[in-house]
């Protein structure tokens, strides 16, 4: 997965155009608790399954931070 | 090990996403309800409580001839009201003295129905022990805020009584247990005086995702049974997300996995004996598996045989 991919695979769980890598649970009235559930459900897809595999990543509440968890993991491509 | 009889009693208020509507905007629990699949919760009124609706399905002569003749009764439950003493003495205080009985109690949540049969399993291979009972009883709307958007829309009470015989048979044919209390805290409730529930949906979302689906694989392997070979999965009914989840990762059927909370919401202890009863009379003969998960954070699997 890309940094590209994310951000569509969040856009698209949100239902938005677009997001950017500043977007967040703070910033977004979109990214809530069920915004967020559908994003960690769509990166889990994405991941064939390993997302439940990364500790923290449930409490990553923003793109910097979900970035940050997946690069810790080598499950994102720079 | 024989289902002989499972009843269950709910909460006798019926609540819709109207009745929250002063404290979530309605946008909020429509979307709630989508994702969640429940549609309606049936809560304890006022006056009842998760030992009142215990008591009321024992209130009759039938289930008074179970406890009468029974020698293990196992209580599920997280809903007592006080410390000491467990909830079955709640329950069992108007149905007089009972000698011979073992009483146990486990407060263990959405696992607790399938941990306790395996309890009752155990005790079942001494051929003195005729007769188990399995109470479940919990009433999370006591302990949950209407403006907590992330449980007052998907919790609601219920009570089952479930009469099991030992018929000399060894059903429970894999099981698997497991327990992360590092993650206790994402599903308890506070400390301060107005005890409240709290839930991180996300961190129990990803706790399901990682542990259930190897959990029923582990048992099914174990077991030499296959997805296809089980007739049905019955599965906690959390929500209609964790449902759909745990299909698409199992390879799983809608008719094989019912999913039958929409009008009742979340029952906890209650999930699995609720949706069981309702298939109780097609059960000769198949092969099935429970899985139960939640607070601990916990989760208890079997594979039953049922002849």
């Amino acid at each position: 997965m890309t940094k590209n991919d994310l951000l569509e695979l969040v856009a698209f769980a949100l239902d938005l155009d677009k997001v950017d890598e500043g977007a967040s649970m703070n910033n977004l009235d979109d990214w809530d608790s069920l915004g967020h559930l559908s994003i960690l459900t769509s990166i889990d897809k994405k991941l064939q399954g390993k997302a439940s595999s990364i500790s923290g990543l449930a409490s990553a509440t923003s793109i910097s931070s979900i970035i940050t968890l997946l690069k810790d993991n080598d499950l994102i491509d720079e | 090990m024989k289902f002989l009889s499972i009843d269950c009693m709910l909460g006798s208020e019926l609540k819709t996403a109207n009745d929250l509507s002063d404290h979530i905007v309605i946008s909020t629990l429509k979307k709630i309800e989508e994702k969640s699949g429940i549609i309606n919760r049936r809560v304890c009124s006022e006056l009842e409580s998760a030992a009142s609706l215990a008591k009321k399905l024992l209130n009759n002569i039938e289930s008074q001839k179970h406890l009468n003749d029974a020698d293990l009764l196992i209580v599920v439950s997280e809903s007592k009201p006080s410390p000491i003493p467990p909830m079955s003495s709640h329950i069992l205080s108007e149905f007089g003295l009972k000698e011979g009985l073992i009483v146990l109690d486990l407060d263990s949540g959405c696992a607790g129905y399938v941990q306790a049969l395996q309890v009752v399993d155990a005790f079942f291979r001494n051929p003195l022990i005729k007769k188990a009972l399995i109470i479940t009883t919990d009433a999370y709307s006591k302990l949950i805020k209407s403006d907590d958007r992330s449980v007052a829309p998907i919790f609601g009470d219920g009570s089952s009584f479930t009469v099991l015989v030992n018929d000399g048979s060894n059903s429970i044919k894999a099981f698997h247990n497991g327990t992360d209390a590092t993650k206790a805290d994402n599903l308890m409730t506070n400390e301060n005086s107005n005890r409240s529930l709290h839930m991180e949906g996300a961190e129990i979302f990803m706790f399901v995702k990682k542990y259930i689906p190897p959990s029923i694989r582990h048992c099914l392997k174990f077991s030499s049974e296959e997805v296809e070979s089980i007739d049905y999965f019955f599965l906690h009914q959390a929500s209609l997300l964790v449902m759909k989840e745990l299909r698409e990762d199992l390879c799983i059927s809608e008719s094989k996995s019912p999913f039958l909370i929409a009008n009742t919401g979340n029952l906890v202890s209650t999930s699995i004996p609720f949706v069981l009863s309702q298939y109780l009379d097609k059960l000769n003969n198949k092969t099935i598996v429970l899985s139960g998960f939640g607070v601990g954070l916990t989760w208890s699997t079997i594979v039953m045989e049922l002849k």
